[in-house]
């Protein structure tokens, strides 16, 4: 008898220390195509894999929200693709959906995935990874804030209305091809681009630098200035 | 003798009429719990106006829209949900106003209630994981008066001031709302007795690192507004408030900026049990 309390009790403990570490350390993949109608949200200790192939389409004005970690494992020949239902591929109609926000605190791996349509791809002081992936469509295809400083490789920036934008960040840049945009690069202030081989060409404005207020006269410079004082006020 | 038993009459006739005339205390309060939904329409509008060098130029957003506040079977929470909201734009661009125009329809704020009265915390502004729902957070803890937990004459001042952090593309800032409220006076409308309440209030913000205040250097970091709220007395309810709220011409040489924002907040109905009230 005592043996078998000591049984119960011992497999008792077992089962709660796994629903433990199973809550502590939740995952969730996407192996095949999705449609959400809200807005994918990955936790502090949480992950999520989207697995080669899989295209994930949102159904609502919807973003993924990462404060975990991302990681999309997208192949050359079978990638992820993000985008909206009953976008058509390629369209440079306006965003449909939010866009991915990778929040400070975060971690992300994108690989062979193509973002579409969304209206901001934004980075927040983090240092996620995009490596052979594809922005189209998009009103911001990446937008860099905050001290972020996102490793991109190999990626196309196409038909955006703003390819790769730097706000106080300083993005690392290598082999990529920013073209047909109508702003392929945007520096604003106190923002460092480090740089290898990239092609920037045939967009409207392919390199768009901000020196600072008074010195300016471009009207963008308006913006960022209201754009600041609407965050602030 | 006689001199001095006139001056204790006399001081006696003057207390005696000073409480006479002194007015009534009134406890100015809301409660929400009245009702189990609040129909109210908000109307927002910032504005810039900017000289650069010779050149002048206004540029404006607007955003008017209905606001359901709903009370929670708890009773414990009210639910704040905008719809049909409208935006209007000179500096936005086709796709920034209609992303505005999406992501209002999300916004939805939960605030707890205490005795009916809906709560502003500094801790329920750092909950708010959407940047753009902390700036409305922000705009109504602006535009609707705290109200003292006693009773108040006419006359009554009162402040407040809070303090919160929030993030922008350059860093942290930590904004400063200084509040000084003032019961101005108690009118009767109709069957409605209502209390007017105004208030003044200072906006300012510090950077909390140097680059923070690198970028921002140049701008307008406070401003100075007021508004004022009347309050129905008898039946406790938020009536109407507005707000005005602008910055100081900015120092730069060559360049100029006034940012000036008003809001206003005003009730259409209220619903209880599935019937409607106006």
């Amino acid at each position: 008898m005592k043996f078998l309390e000591l049984f119960r009790t011992l497999l008792v403990g077992i089962i709660l220390l796994a629903l433990w570490v199973d809550a502590k350390d939740s995952t969730l993949e996407i192996k095949k195509d999705t449609v959400l109608t809200s807005s994918l949200i990955v936790s502090k200790d949480q992950t999520c894999i989207i697995h080669p192939g899989t295209t994930l389409r949102f159904d609502g004005y919807c973003a993924i929200i990462v404060s975990g970690l991302l990681i999309v494992k997208g192949e050359h020949t079978r990638p992820v693709r993000i985008t909206t239902i009953g976008r058509a591929h390629g369209s440079k109609e306006l965003p449909t959906w939010k866009g991915i926000e990778l929040h400070k605190g975060s971690e992300a791996l994108l690989r062979h995935c193509r973002i579409e349509g969304a209206f901001r791809n934004a980075v927040y002081t983090t240092k996620p990874v995009f490596d052979s992936c594809e922005f189209v469509g998009n009103h911001y295809a990446l937008y860099c804030v905050s001290k972020a400083t996102p490793h991109i490789k190999s990626c196309v920036f196409t038909r955006n209305k703003y390819g790769i934008v730097a706000n106080f960040s300083s993005p690392l840049l290598l082999d990529n091809r920013i073209m047909e945009n109508y702003v392929g690069l945007q520096m604003m202030v106190h923002s460092r681009l480090i740089a290898g081989r990239n092609i920037i060409t045939g967009n409207t404005i392919d390199i768009q630098s901000e020196e600072g207020m008074g010195k300016n006269h471009d009207a963008t410079s308006l913006k960022e200035v209201w754009d600041l004082m609407s965050q602030l006020y | 003798m006689k001199i001095i038993r006139r001056s204790i009459y006399c001081f006696i006739g003057f207390v005696f009429l000073f409480y006479c005339n002194r007015q009534p205390a009134f406890t100015v309060a809301i409660d929400l719990l009245a009702n189990d939904q609040w129909i109210y329409s908000l109307s927002y509008r910032q504005s810039g106006n900017y000289r650069w060098n010779e050149a002048k130029e206004q540029l404006f957003n607007t955003i008017s829209c209905e606001l359901a506040c709903t009370i929670e079977e708890s009773q414990e929470n009210v639910s704040v949900i905008a719809r049909n909201s409208k935006i209007s734009s000179n500096i936005l661009d086709k796709s920034e106003v209609e992303h505005i125009h999406q992501t209002f329809s999300d916004v939805a704020i939960q605030l707890p209630l205490i005795n009916g009265v809906p709560q502003f915390s500094d801790t329920g502004i750092s909950s708010l994981s959407d940047l753009r729902q902390r700036g409305w957070y922000r705009q109504f803890v602006k535009l609707l008066p705290q109200l003292p937990n006693k009773p108040i004459r006419p006359g009554a001042t009162w402040d407040r001031d809070r303090q919160w952090s929030f993030q922008t593309p350059q860093g942290d800032v930590t904004g400063t709302l200084y509040q000084s409220f003032v019961f101005d006076s108690v009118s009767r409308n109709d069957d409605d007795l209502l209390a007017t309440i105004g208030w003044q209030f200072r906006h300012s913000l510090r950077p909390s690192d140097s680059g923070v205040t690198t970028s921002l250097q140049g701008l307008p970091l406070y401003g100075t507004g007021k508004g004022v709220a009347i309050i129905n007395l008898e039946k406790k309810y938020l009536v109407r408030a507005e707000i005005q709220f602008s910055t100081p011409e900015t120092p730069l040489p060559g360049f100029s900026l006034v940012w000036e924002e008003k809001a206003a907040l005003e009730l259409l109905e209220t619903i209880e049990s599935g019937e409607v009230k106006l």
